[in-house]
């Protein structure tokens, strides 16, 4: 690694950060920090100002790029034990396709740009929420065959009384807000009917003494 | 090694093809030779994929002294690279011959 050698005011640091909330050790090394390297010489080599600028959206845009298409694509070689990405736009073509269809029906509704752009920035927080979350607690009994394909399938997805469950309550309840805003006061008498029954069942276990519900505490897990 | 291995993709040849006739080079000099048919928001992913077929093999660049920022990657084609291309080259020169 050598990223001891990155200076903090160079260009690429914010990137390299969120590659590293994103990918593991491995991924980095091998895809992402040769792609910033090379921005960062491109930059260095480039005589005006507006030739850096312009270097720096084309690069910035390809590290972009890079790091929304290969999480999908990044598997292990059962062979070196290495990080080895799969054919990254052939195997994620529906997803780019889908985002892209959301950009260009953005940018012709100019009513659904602000939701799409929110919807987008949330889901990027939101993931790098979990990630972050799950990288400090990781599944101790993990089903290996659930990771071989790379979907998203809501009805597969544990949400446990964590902190993990917490962030994707936030985000989904933000994304609807946002999609719908009508939906607000519905949403508060929900969350304020929530919160009742979850006290009222707390009081309840409470004095029945049933024992485990302590480390079931949302607020002690976080 | 299963079939799906056993193909070399368009742009794994051009890659190869690239490093084998001018030499080790860094990833964005790839895309500059490729003209246009490499993208650098990719094309990393297919280098690091390759090198771990064992098709390349890669190094950071020697550290310069005072230098900032970080040290380019710097690719370069392995023997199973250049034997997979010669294979390559020789089957699709055959098989013109077959009109496929």
């Amino acid at each position: 690694m050598t990223a001891s050698a990155h200076n903090p005011r160079e260009p690429g640091r914010l990137l390299l950060k969120l590659a590293r909330l994103l990918f593991d050790e491995a991924t980095l090394v091998s895809v992402v920090q040769p792609a910033i390297a090379d921005l960062q010489h491109e930059l260095r080599e480039a005589g005006s100002r507006g030739r850096r600028l312009r270097a720096y959206c084309q690069g910035a845009g390809a590290i972009l790029k890079l790091i929304v298409v290969v999480p999908a694509g990044v598997t292990q070689s059962p062979v070196s034990g290495r990080a080895m990405p799969e054919r990254a736009w052939s195997e994620d073509r529906p997803f780019v396709m889908l985002l892209t269809a959301f950009f260009v029906a953005a940018l012709i509704v100019p009513m659904l740009f602000g939701w799409t752009a929110t919807a987008v920035v949330s889901g990027v927080l939101l993931a790098t929420g979990l990630r972050h979350w799950h990288n400090r607690h990781p599944v101790r009994q993990a089903d290996s065959s659930a990771w071989l394909t790379a979907d998203i399938n809501f009805s597969a997805i544990p949400v446990g009384g964590n902190a993990g469950g917490l962030i994707c309550m936030i985000g989904c309840a933000v994304i609807l807000l946002v999609g719908v805003p009508g939906f607000v006061w519905f949403l508060a008498a929900t969350l304020a009917a929530g919160v009742m029954v979850a006290a009222a069942l707390s009081i309840w276990h409470s004095t029945r003494r049933i024992s485990g519900l302590r480390n079931r505490s949302l607020l002690g897990r976080i | 090694m299963d079939d799906k291995e056993l193909r070399l993709p368009t742009k794994e040849r051009l890659i190869l093809d690239l490093l084998v006739s001018t030499g080790p080079l860094y990833g964005l000099r790839l895309v500059e030779l490729s003209e246009g048919r490499l993208k650098r928001g990719t094309v990393y992913v297919t280098l690091a994929r390759m090198e771990a077929k064992g098709y390349l093999e890669s190094e950071q660049e020697p550290p310069v002294p005072g230098a900032i920022g970080l040290p380019r990657r710097i690719y370069r084609s392995t023997t199973l690279g250049e034997r997979m291309l010669r294979a390559w080259t020789t089957m699709a020169r055959e098989l013109a011959w077959e009109g496929l």
